[in-house]
């Protein structure tokens, strides 16, 4: 029986429950992991090459189509893209409106993935909806939990998957306050739920796993920043956006379609909800903080396990920050304003799984030369 | 691609339901629908909108057990058999139409999701250029990239209908299953996105605003979304059968959009469809 390990292989085909199609080859030697391959074979769809040519005002639908969990957030890059590229400056309300759309899509993105992508792995189930007859509780916060946020994205934006009144310089329609107020309240209602998440995610037996990865994520001083903000590192990177293309370099693999992202002279890092976290905590509100103490989590956090962890508290946060904006605000009508302008422009913002970048070249007809994104799939992916 | 006179879907439903009834009738004593969804080139956005509708959704997935939905439950049987298949997405690679055959054969009824499996819908912009262009532009190395035109499912399989939208319309959806289920043919949209916006009592924004709306020859089933938030609509849904697109397409050039933006208008959604295709086609250069 004293047998040494032989070198083995694993192959997994296809890992299931996870948005893009991929598989995993992992390469055991005798006393370690030699190598892991993550063969993304997810079909390319290159939208960097037919979005050159297309106009600046259809950019903004066109991308929404690049993600089904996270149309808004490239939506909302592009915008900002294009709005840099044009000389556009968009209202406060704008960026306020944005800023909620921002909320509701990372809180239902998290939502999605913790309880119909993680929880089935940790009960042993092959799908949520095997667990929902035992779960009794857990299916209909997640249902109760998803409604009131989808409900942020169709008032405000129209329709809740591919919103459709976010547009360059503005929005087509302005919800009215008592729509907003009524919204507050709806997620009022589920906010204890969001708070029992936080309990349960927290409680899952997680694998101890150390690393020390640098995490990277938008910082503002004054909010937990979503649109806006400098490119911080948990190892001291500070950085304005418009220096990204100088600071990242993406790399072509020959077994993935996806291209892998690095920090020039720096190398790998991590961008999502345990990069934001560990960069911008004390952003946090207060009851937040609170909760995040009750289940023993603190920073920095190092293991990518806990990546959950720092998801189930964003949601929480998520929510009271749309519940804070959604009282405070008084809506008036404007409507969105872009003259074209030929010229570059760049734009940065936190989707729910990291920093995605969107950059443009537009010509003197508003009509894009060059277009390059970067998504929070590209930067973890070299990690 | 020629213009080949195809069958309409209510005929290959009436065809269907007619050879299927007693069996089905029987089947749904028996036990319980066994429900496919394949996924190929798209944003997984249709998949996740099943999961969206939760108001019926759970409801109807009571009736159905899941045999394989990559998305949703690990454990999966690609071989079927199946007596639904939704497929979400355009085939854009040669071993994406080998699955479909062979998922064709293993189905019952099979109908796509959403609008890049319906008519192409986004990934199928890139077919007004050359693929070599396409691919040069994204990656530096081409060798290890094996990619084709995007074209919608029923280009390579017979259809039983279709589910339009973009992400697909719950209302179709619910139609669709919900009439598999009890044996009775399904009435989708039959009909614009003006209708729609009629019967909300919109302003036109064509006529009043003199924006360039998409609505009169775009599939309804939105509800009109995009003109009561005040915008043209974009064609999302994708063409409405035997839509005039070329009679658009001038007015357009009447309200001033040059020859570049109606190309574009008829080109962002539906590419390889001949109703928009028409359209595209009086001021377009590139095809």
């Amino acid at each position: 029986m004293d047998q040494k390990p032989k070198h083995q292989t694993i192959y997994i085909d296809y890992l299931a429950r996870v948005e893009g199609e991929t598989s995993l080859v992992v390469k055991v030697g005798h006393e370690n992991v030699e190598e892991i391959k993550l063969k993304i074979f997810e079909p390319p769809r290159f939208f960097e090459g037919f979005l050159v040519g297309r106009k600046y005002d259809e950019v903004g639908d066109i991308v929404a189509r690049i993600c089904g969990i996270c149309p808004i957030s490239h939506m909302t890059t592009t915008l900002q893209a294009v709005e840099d590229a044009m000389g556009v400056i968009p209202s406060p309300q704008t960026k306020l409106l944005r800023r909620l759309m921002c909320l509701s899509q990372i809180v239902s993105s998290h939502i999605i993935h913790l309880y119909m992508l993680v929880l089935p792995d940790y009960f042993g189930y092959s799908g949520f909806l095997n667990m929902t007859a035992q779960f009794k509780k857990e299916k209909e916060n997640f249902l109760q939990m998803k409604k009131a946020m989808n409900r942020v994205g169709e008032m405000i934006g129209g329709r809740a998957l591919n919103p459709i009144s976010m547009v360059v310089g503005g929005f087509t329609r302005i919800p009215s306050r008592e729509s907003l107020l009524s919204l507050a309240e709806e997620i009022e209602k589920v906010l204890p739920m969001a708070c029992e998440t936080v309990h349960l995610i927290s409680r899952l037996p997680y694998p101890k796993l150390y690393g020390n990865s640098e995490f990277v994520a938008l910082r503002t001083d004054e909010e937990y920043a979503l649109n806006e903000g400098r490119l911080v590192s948990s190892q001291g990177l500070d950085l304005e956006i418009h220096d990204y293309p100088q600071v990242f370099q993406e790399q072509q693999e020959e077994y993935a379609y996806a291209k892998k992202s690095f920090l020039k002279g720096r190398g790998t890092f991590m961008v999502g909800a345990l990069a934001r976290v560990n960069c911008k905590f004390d952003q946090f509100h207060e009851q937040t903080k609170k909760l995040a103490q009750e289940v023993n989590f603190g920073i920095p956090e190092h293991n990518p396990f806990y990546n959950n962890v720092a998801q189930s508290l964003e949601i929480y946060n998520g929510m009271l920050e749309c519940i804070r904006l959604l009282s405070e605000i008084s809506p008036y009508q404007e409507k969105p304003e872009a003259a074209i302008r030929p010229g570059e422009g760049i734009a940065i913002t936190e989707a729910p799984r990291g920093i995605l970048m969107h950059s443009y070249a537009l010509n003197s007809h508003g009509v894009v030369e060059k277009a390059n994104l970067v998504t929070p799939t590209s930067h973890n992916f070299a990690k | 691609m020629t213009n080949l006179p195809k069958t309409t879907f209510y005929e290959t439903i009436f065809y269907r339901l007619r050879r299927g009834k007693d069996e089905a009738k029987r089947m749904m004593e028996k036990r319980k629908f066994r429900l496919g969804v394949f996924k190929y080139t798209c944003c997984a956005g249709c998949e996740f909108q099943l999961i969206y509708f939760q108001k019926h959704i759970l409801e109807i997935f009571q009736n159905l057990e899941i045999v394989y939905f990559q998305m949703g439950d690990s454990n999966g049987k690609e071989e079927g058999p199946f007596d639904i298949v939704l497929i979400d997405g355009a085939i854009t690679q040669a071993e994406q139409a080998d699955q479909l055959k062979k998922v064709r054969q293993a189905a019952k009824f099979l109908l796509p999701i959403g609008s890049c499996a319906v008519n192409g819908g986004i990934p199928a912009i890139k077919n007004s250029t050359s693929e070599l262009e396409i691919e040069q532009r994204v990656y530096q190395q081409i060798a290890p990239i094996h990619s084709m035109k995007a074209h919608p499912i029923d280009e390579y399989v017979r259809v039983d209908g279709c589910i339009k939208g973009c992400p697909m319309g719950e209302a179709d959806l619910v139609e669709a299953v919900t009439s598999l289920l009890i044996g009775k043919q399904p009435n989708f949209f039959n009909y614009s996105v003006c209708v729609e916006c009629k019967l909300k009592g919109n302003l036109c924004v064509l006529v009043a605003y003199k924006e360039p709306c998409m609505g009169p020859v775009t599939n309804a089933g939105c509800g009109a979304l995009c003109p009561s938030y005040g915008r043209p609509c974009y064609a999302c849904w994708g063409p409405m059968e035997d839509a005039n697109a070329p009679a658009l397409a001038q007015l357009f050039e009447k309200i001033g959009l040059s020859p570049d933006d109606i190309y574009r208008k008829f080109t962002q959604y539906g590419s390889p469809k001949s109703e928009f295709r028409k359209g595209a086609e009086l001021y377009g250069s590139k095809t």
